[in-house]
């Protein structure tokens, strides 16, 4: 997956357009997918993966407790693995 | 230490990913990934989401996602403030805690209900307590703590209005004595029956029980120390009922002349004219 998304030097020089154009995609399929989360595992999923809040941090910051926050962090990630593992449309 | 299964794993490979794990499974997991390419495939997964919410996001995008998670910060706080059914809908989230709630506020009402037993048990006074006695003796001339009448006293007395006339005794002679005490009110308090003596048959306990009521009910002016004061103290009465039985004269008329010859009169043990008349008539009580 990570090779999928991840735009890595070629020697082709066709690669890294084609490789803009998959980046944008995805892009919009993940800000798609990001608002078709509840608030609740959205939040908890900004929290850990772009503002690399701990655990206990999210957890003191939504005044939830530590098995909410890994709940809702794991049907995150699952909804957002289900949406971009589809093909592209 | 057990190699660790590929179904353990599974179940902590998300907080191993975000360095969320102990060290000692942190290096299960580890050794378990090094050996098991399925578990590896899932680990790069999850390092695909996030990787692609970091870095597969344009920069303003990456700015407003940033953005949405300080706001989440600053507005959570207010929107938790707001929303009661929220509130209340977080404290059904996680049941574990639900349950552990419910045993905890279970023990707490157990507890509370005990401590009120014992508090209600401990403050009802006993009178024969250590802490009553020492709170009598601290207190001479209390109605727990009934002084000896003395010469410093002045001894109570029957008020006029609460006087009640003590019933006769059902014997003629009998001699009752009881103790009580006379409280600072003025009441009876105590009464018991000390002696009786009323010969070979003794003196009813219905005559005792209705002596003992009137005495009961007799208020009485209580004793005063010289302070004037009013003080309790011990009293002993002592009732003795003697029938006196008594020869009543009557005068008889007899004729004034005198036969010639006889004596003018003749004393005899017997005076004339005076009949008897047994009659018990005076009752003495002391």
């Amino acid at each position: 997956v990570r090779a999928r998304f991840h735009c890595e030097p070629t020697g082709n020089p066709q690669a890294a357009p084609d490789n803009m154009l998959l980046q944008k995609r995805l892009a919009s399929q993940l800000r798609a997918a990001l608002d078709a989360l509840p608030f609740d595992q959205r939040s908890v999923i900004v929290l850990r993966e772009i503002d690399g809040l701990s655990y206990d941090e999210i957890a003191f910051s939504l005044g939830v407790t530590l098995g909410t926050v890994k709940s809702r962090l794991t049907r995150a990630r699952r909804a957002l693995r289900d949406v971009l593992q589809e093909p592209a449309a | 230490m057990s190699a660790w299964t590929c179904r353990r794993t599974r179940r902590v490979l998300e907080a191993f990913h975000d360095g969320e794990l102990p060290v000692e499974q942190q290096v299960a997991v580890q050794t378990h990934l090094a050996q098991c390419t399925p578990c590896t495939t899932e680990r790069a997964r999850l390092a695909g989401i996030g990787a692609t919410l970091r870095e597969g996001m344009s920069d303003p995008m990456l700015d407003d996602a940033q953005t949405v998670g300080r706001r989440v910060l600053v507005t959570l706080p207010v929107v938790r403030e707001l929303s009661w059914r929220r509130q209340v809908a977080l404290l059904f989230d996680d049941m574990h805690l639900v349950w552990a709630g419910m045993g905890a506020s279970a023990a707490t009402l157990v507890c509370v209900a005990a401590a009120l037993g014992l508090m209600r048990l401990t403050l009802r006074e006993q009178p024969a307590s250590m802490k009553a006695m020492i709170v009598a003796m601290a207190d001479p001339g209390s109605n727990r703590n009934p002084l000896a009448p003395d010469g410093r006293l002045l001894m109570p007395t029957a008020s006029l209005a609460g006087m009640i006339d003590p019933p006769m005794l059902d014997r003629e002679d009998a001699l009752v004595a009881f103790a009580a005490v006379v409280t600072r009110e003025g009441t009876i308090r105590n009464l018991e029956l000390l002696l009786q003596d009323a010969g070979q048959v003794p003196v009813g306990a219905r005559a005792i029980g209705a002596l003992f009521d009137a005495v009961s009910q007799t208020r009485f002016e209580p004793a005063r120390a010289l302070t004037g004061a009013p003080v309790a103290v011990n009293m002993v009465w002592l009732v003795a009922q003697t029938r006196v039985r008594g020869k009543t004269m009557t005068l008889v008329p007899m004729p004034l002349a005198v036969p010639v010859g006889r004596s003018r009169s003749t004393p005899t043990s017997r005076a004339p004219g005076l009949t008897e008349f047994p009659a018990d008539v005076s009752t003495a009580r002391v």
